[in-house]
């Protein structure tokens, strides 16, 4: 078991197999074996406990791939079809469980984003970019500003300007 | 659950453009490139973010562009801003009258993206073949290309090879003399090669030691295949091809496939079997491809040669899997050769590891079906299923409930075999 605790002091208590979703704390246990407790002063103890349901979830899903192909495999030959079967509906699963994951409002997936790229998780980077490159997708200029809180600090001279480098991106 | 997303974020804060400038650039890589071009508006912090996505793909058509001229300028503009390495530029030009006008600029463009690192370049140019700048032969970084309605002809005497290059595919492409040949072996990590073209070769060799897979929809005199490491092979002549296929060697099942002894995987048409066919086909291949688990084969039953080719090929694949083979009849070839199947030779035929059968094809006449299903169950003891396309649907059939009795009254070897229409 492994200690991760979160900037504001709450601690988890996490199989290995689980802390080690993240690169960078598998770089760390790697480097040196002996290590139990991660302090991870970049994350909170809410989006904390939110990316360790995502890499529980992975975690368990993995391992019962690899059983079920180990078990396949004991009962011997011919029976290769069902492992493919099984991973493919584990696959399908596990990406509605990852949809439903990332319902979530706008603050939470900032944090869950910069989580990711801090502890390097990259199945959840991929589903946290993917999320917001969704909602950025078929948007206005206007619509993007307003959704995201930007502050449009272009004069209306500066922005035409820009405009009219790529007119075509524009109509 | 979806409004949700469309409304501002509560906190009233702007965290998106707070995010790591590298984070911004992967999330502005997932939308298409318009809108991605888009977000410089948004305020100062997204000016350039864009300029940094790692792929350009640019489909002149999506993109709305109208005349030649706004085409060239979108892309001098997209490479002259992109600040970064660009790993994949993508270039769909559809529209017919564009093709003969982009050369210079095709040069232009090729060379920034040289001085870009460009990993994988796709250009697809339409149909007639357009002559690409022979600067393409000289990216250095290049792992995967694909080249589509080009005419691959300047190729400098000089060329020393694509030395990263994995990836390489030619369709609809003109070629001329050996150039296809030396661009193939120029990539020694080449592990895919694609190669449609209905322009003719005389003497196609394809020598590369690491390809994995093969895929040649062509026309050719004669093929020599020197790849050693070969898992899947596909390969049709083009259609419509109507020359009498004749190779000089004899044997030429046997000088083919002794060349692979890696194959998994066949995948063989029709003209490509009559191919294999001539010189004369011996019963069995004189090693066998031990590794072939999959085999999809179309042939016509007029011809007792491609049945002979199966049959070569069964006999020499001891762990043959999976055989999806489409029975096909063009009326001019005259009757199929039903009684074929059921002859001393098929006879002998055993199919050990045999699991699924899927018959396809339009042949009509239910005997020669039946023969064949009748040959399959005889010698396949662990066969699981015999798919049958649905032979109802086919114009031009009466299947009675006879058919259906022949079938179920065959005697089979395997006790789990099911016979089913698909």
């Amino acid at each position: 078991m492994i200690t991760l605790t979160s900037s504001d002091g709450v601690q988890f208590d996490v199989r290995e197999a689980v802390a080690k979703e993240s690169q960078i704390i598998r770089d760390m246990i790697q480097d040196d074996c002996v290590i139990t407790n991660i302090p991870l002063a970049n994350v909170n103890h809410k989006i904390l406990s939110i990316v360790l349901e995502y890499c529980q979830m992975h975690v368990d899903k993995t391992e019962m791939e690899v059983n079920a192909s180990k078990h396949q495999t004991t009962t011997g030959e011919g029976s290769s079809s069902v492992p493919v079967a099984l991973k493919v509906s584990s696959n399908k699963n596990l990406n509605d469980w990852d949809k439903e994951f990332i319902n979530v409002d706008l603050d939470t997936l900032y944090d869950l984003i910069l989580a990711a790229n801090y502890l390097n998780i990259s199945g959840l980077l991929n589903l946290t970019t993917q999320a917001a490159a969704d909602i950025i997708k078929g948007k206005t200029t206007e619509e993007i500003r307003a959704t995201f809180n930007i502050k449009n600090d272009f004069t209306p001279e500066e922005e035409a300007a820009i405009r009219k480098e790529n007119p075509w991106a524009f109509e | 659950m979806a409004a949700r997303r469309f409304q501002a974020s509560g906190s009233g804060m702007d965290f998106l453009s707070n995010l790591p400038e590298p984070v911004k650039v992967k999330i502005l890589a997932l939308v298409p490139l318009k809108e991605a071009v888009r977000t410089s508006v948004l305020s100062k912090r997204w000016r350039q973010t864009w300029f940094g996505i790692p792929s350009l793909i640019i489909h002149e058509e999506e993109l709305g562009v109208r005349t030649l001229t706004e085409l060239i300028e979108l892309v001098d503009h997209l490479l002259f801003s992109h600040t970064d390495s660009i790993d994949k530029f993508e270039l769909v030009v559809a529209q017919r009258h564009y093709r003969f006008s982009i050369e210079e600029d095709l040069d232009i463009w090729i060379n920034t993206l040289l001085r870009k690192h460009v990993h994988e370049l796709v250009l697809n140019l339409g149909y007639a073949p357009l002559d690409i700048p022979s600067r393409i032969f000289s990216l250095p970084d290049l792992e995967a290309l694909h080249l589509r309605g080009c005419k691959i002809n300047n190729m400098p005497k000089n060329f020393d090879g694509f030395k990263w290059v994995h990836t390489l595919k030619f369709e609809n492409i003109g070629h001329e003399g050996m150039e296809i040949e030396r661009l193939v072996s120029g990539c020694p990590l080449l592990t895919h090669f694609l190669l449609v073209t209905d322009q003719m070769f005389d003497d196609l060799t394809i020598r590369s030691p690491n390809l994995l897979e093969l895929k040649i929809i062509a026309e050719f005199k004669e093929l020599h295949l020197e790849t050693p490491k070969l898992v899947t092979l596909f390969a049709s002549l083009t259609e419509g091809f109507l020359r009498v296929v004749q190779s000089k060697y004899k044997n030429n099942i046997s000088r083919l496939m002794c060349c692979l002894p890696e194959i998994q995987k066949l995948d063989i048409y029709w003209n490509f079997v009559r191919y294999l066919a001539s010189g004369g086909v011996p019963v069995q291949l004189p090693v066998n491809i031990s590794y072939l688990t999959e085999l999809v084969i179309e042939i016509d039953c007029a011809f007792s040669k491609h049945i002979d080719v199966v049959l070569c090929l069964l006999r020499s694949a001891p762990k043959l899997r999976n055989l999806y083979i489409e029975l096909n009849n063009e009326e001019n070839n005259g009757p199929p050769y039903t009684s074929y199947w059921e002859e001393a030779g098929a006879i002998e035929c055993q199919l050990n590891q045999l699991q699924t059968v899927k018959i396809g094809g339009e042949l009509l006449d239910l005997h020669c079906i039946v023969a064949f299903v009748k040959f399959v169950l005889r010698s396949a003891p662990i066969l699981e299923e015999v798919g049958m396309k649905n032979i109802a649907e086919l114009e031009g059939v009466h299947v009675g409930t006879k058919f259906f009795m022949d079938l179920l009254e065959l005697p089979r070897l395997s006790n789990k075999a099911i016979i089913k229409m698909i």
